[in-house]
């Protein structure tokens, strides 16, 4: 009987309390709509009350960067709302600061629709399409890194090198945004293909599936994202840091600078023989920072690259060698070697990886006298 | 209950013997939780709130419930399963009815659903057979006692950039100095006021 008792009672109050959950939310649930503008002009008038900011973006086709899947964390998915701001909280605190709260900024994700609201969304945004793609070929290239190359189903997608994605991943039961860079160069979309690096990560939703994808399997993504690119800039110096796997957005680069090397170089063969043209003087350095050598991976690539090109300086550092590396260049982070080095203060720098790398890497810099319009920082 | 009996469960749970402090329980939050003091001082208020209904849910479960059927050893499901929902439910509540409510501290209810000191004053609570009114007294009290630590602790814990401390302890190691430190005054507290009663 006490069995019986033991079994029956916490089955039946479980059942109670799941009903007790249900009317509680049945009673709480949010009534009411309210008009949501974007940049002035009425795109829904009538959004539920408790949506939140990123939602109702989205159900209008705006896809606002949101990397960390509307947690709170990235801070990503900023923006400025001209009427309708509610009281902010916690991650909104820490992303934005006070002075930006007090000009109505905002996190999407965080901030839900409670009155009528209108945000501002800057128009590079408004540009960002969802875009479908199926996977091609999948490359090892290192002991948890992949390299995707998916081929692009229908339009293409119009971005500069440097910048990134949005992947949508939906389960029964889950649901998830994760941003990648692209890896591949802009001229590789025009064939309609472009690479992801993906880094396969202990428990991590996203890369698991990534991962885990067959030939011919489709994923939707959005895009393009960031400001981290050397397009339209006109420095003749650029150096790029790169953390781990914060080196794809720097394979674009690197790549997309050697295809414009060659077309100069073509055409100055072709006008003026043995005359180098002014325009190929860019010259690019890329300190390429990683735990040891089997993740240091394209490092044989850069290399040879470094070896045959004279503008292209490399520099890779291992923070943690093995024995079995053989490593003799230079060990430590990269911040380290930078203090003794001497850099043009008109570079231009760009810097993917994690954020305390980029952190150290803009003080140094700052101290050596670059500005900071000329630092743009994509932390992982 | 009496007067002195209410001050002294009041005193225990708060300083003498803290949750946080003297049981170690609710300790990663102390260690993770950033250095803002608002937001550790948002979540004490939510964890006092929690632990404040939890407690007096439990004692109604336990006294009304478990007891009479003899299923007191299935305590823990029972109190889980209560904290889980309350939780789940007041979050809901908050975001419905008191948005800026929420936006403070509701953001927090997920979070304390699974903070073992709130489950430990039920089961504290329980074990020592207090009252309806002493359960809930010694439920605020621990909710206020964690909040106070782990307010002081956020406050400390700021200016840890700015001081020199050696690096292979870093800021976690740190944090369990301090908190050893803390611990260690709290209970001199005590001793000073016990000192004072018996004189
Ligand atoms: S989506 Fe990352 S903070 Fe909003």
């Amino acid at each position: 009987m006490s069995y019986l008792l033991s079994l029956l009672v916490p089955v039946l109050f479980i059942a109670a309390v799941c009903l007790f959950l249900t009317v509680v939310a049945k009673i709480c649930q949010q009534s009411g709509t309210a008009e949501f503008r974007v940049n002035g002009e009425l795109k829904n008038s009538e959004v539920s009350l408790g949506t939140s900011l990123l939602e109702a973006c989205q159900e209008e086709g705006i896809y606002l960067p949101a990397a960390c899947g509307g947690r709170g964390n990235c801070g990503l998915c900023k923006l400025k709302l001209s009427s309708g701001t509610t009281k902010a909280d916690m991650f909104e605190k820490i992303h934005l600061g006070e002075a930006a709260l007090e000009e109505g900024f905002r996190l999407a994700c965080r901030s839900k629709l409670r009155k009528n609201t209108d945000i501002a969304v800057p128009l590079e945004l408004l540009n960002v399409k969802k875009f479908e793609a199926a996977l091609k070929s999948a490359v090892k290239l290192s002991t948890d890194v992949k390299e995707l190359q998916f081929e692009i189903l229908g339009d293409k997608m119009d971005f500069k090198a440097g910048q990134y994605i949005q992947i949508y991943y939906q389960s029964n039961d889950d649901k998830a945004i994760r941003a990648y860079s692209v890896s591949s160069p802009p001229s590789q979309m025009e064939k309609g293909l472009f690479t992801l690096d993906v880094k396969l990560v202990d428990g991590g939703l996203v890369s698991t599936w990534l991962h885990s994808l067959k030939e011919g399997s489709q994923i939707d993504f959005t895009g393009p994202y960031g400001e981290m690119t050397a397009a339209d800039k006109k420095h003749k110096d650029i150096i790029l840091f790169a953390g781990g796997v914060g080196i794809a957005p720097m394979r674009s680069i690197i790549r997309e600078y050697l295809e414009e090397e060659s077309k100069v170089s073509k055409k100055t063969s072709k006008n003026k023989k043995g005359k180098k043209s002014q325009k190929s003087q860019k010259r690019l350095m890329l300190y390429y920072g990683a735990k040891n050598l089997e993740a240091l991976y394209e490092h044989n690539y850069f290399l040879e690259l470094s070896s045959k090109n004279n503008n292209f300086i490399y520099k890779p550092v291992l923070s943690e060698p093995r024995l079995e590396d053989g490593w003799e260049g230079l060990t430590g982070m990269i911040d380290e070697h930078l203090a003794e080095q001497p850099v043009s203060v008109s570079s231009l720098i760009l810097i993917c990886g994690p954020e305390a790398m980029g952190e150290k890497i803009i003080n140094l810099l700052s101290q050596k006298g670059v500005s900071p319009e000329n630092i743009i920082l994509d932390a992982l | 209950m009496t007067l002195a009996n209410a001050i002294s469960i009041i005193f225990a749970s708060v300083i003498s013997e803290n949750i946080l402090l003297f049981y170690f329980l609710g300790t990663c939050p102390l260690i993770s939780l950033s250095r803002d003091p608002e937001a550790a001082f948002n979540m004490g208020v939510a964890v006092t709130f929690v632990t404040t209904f939890s407690a007096a849910a439990n004692f109604v479960l336990d006294r009304y419930l478990l007891g009479p059927l003899g299923l007191q050893h299935l305590r823990l499901l029972f109190y889980i399963v209560v904290i889980a929902a309350l939780t789940q439910a007041l979050e809901m509540f908050l975001d419905r009815f008191l948005p800026a409510v929420y936006v403070s501290f509701g953001i927090f209810m997920p979070l304390l659903a699974v903070n073992c000191a709130i489950l430990g004053v039920s089961i504290f609570a329980s074990l020592r057979e207090y009252s309806f009114a002493e359960t809930s007294l010694f439920a605020f009290g621990s909710g206020v006692g964690w909040l106070l630590v782990v307010s002081a602790m956020a406050a400390i814990k700021r200016r840890i950039p700015k001081e020199n401390i050696p690096p292979s302890l870093g800021e976690t190691g740190m944090s369990m100095v301090i908190a050893a430190m803390m611990a260690m005054s709290f209970w001199a507290v005590s001793q000073v006021f016990k000192g004072v009663a018996l004189s």
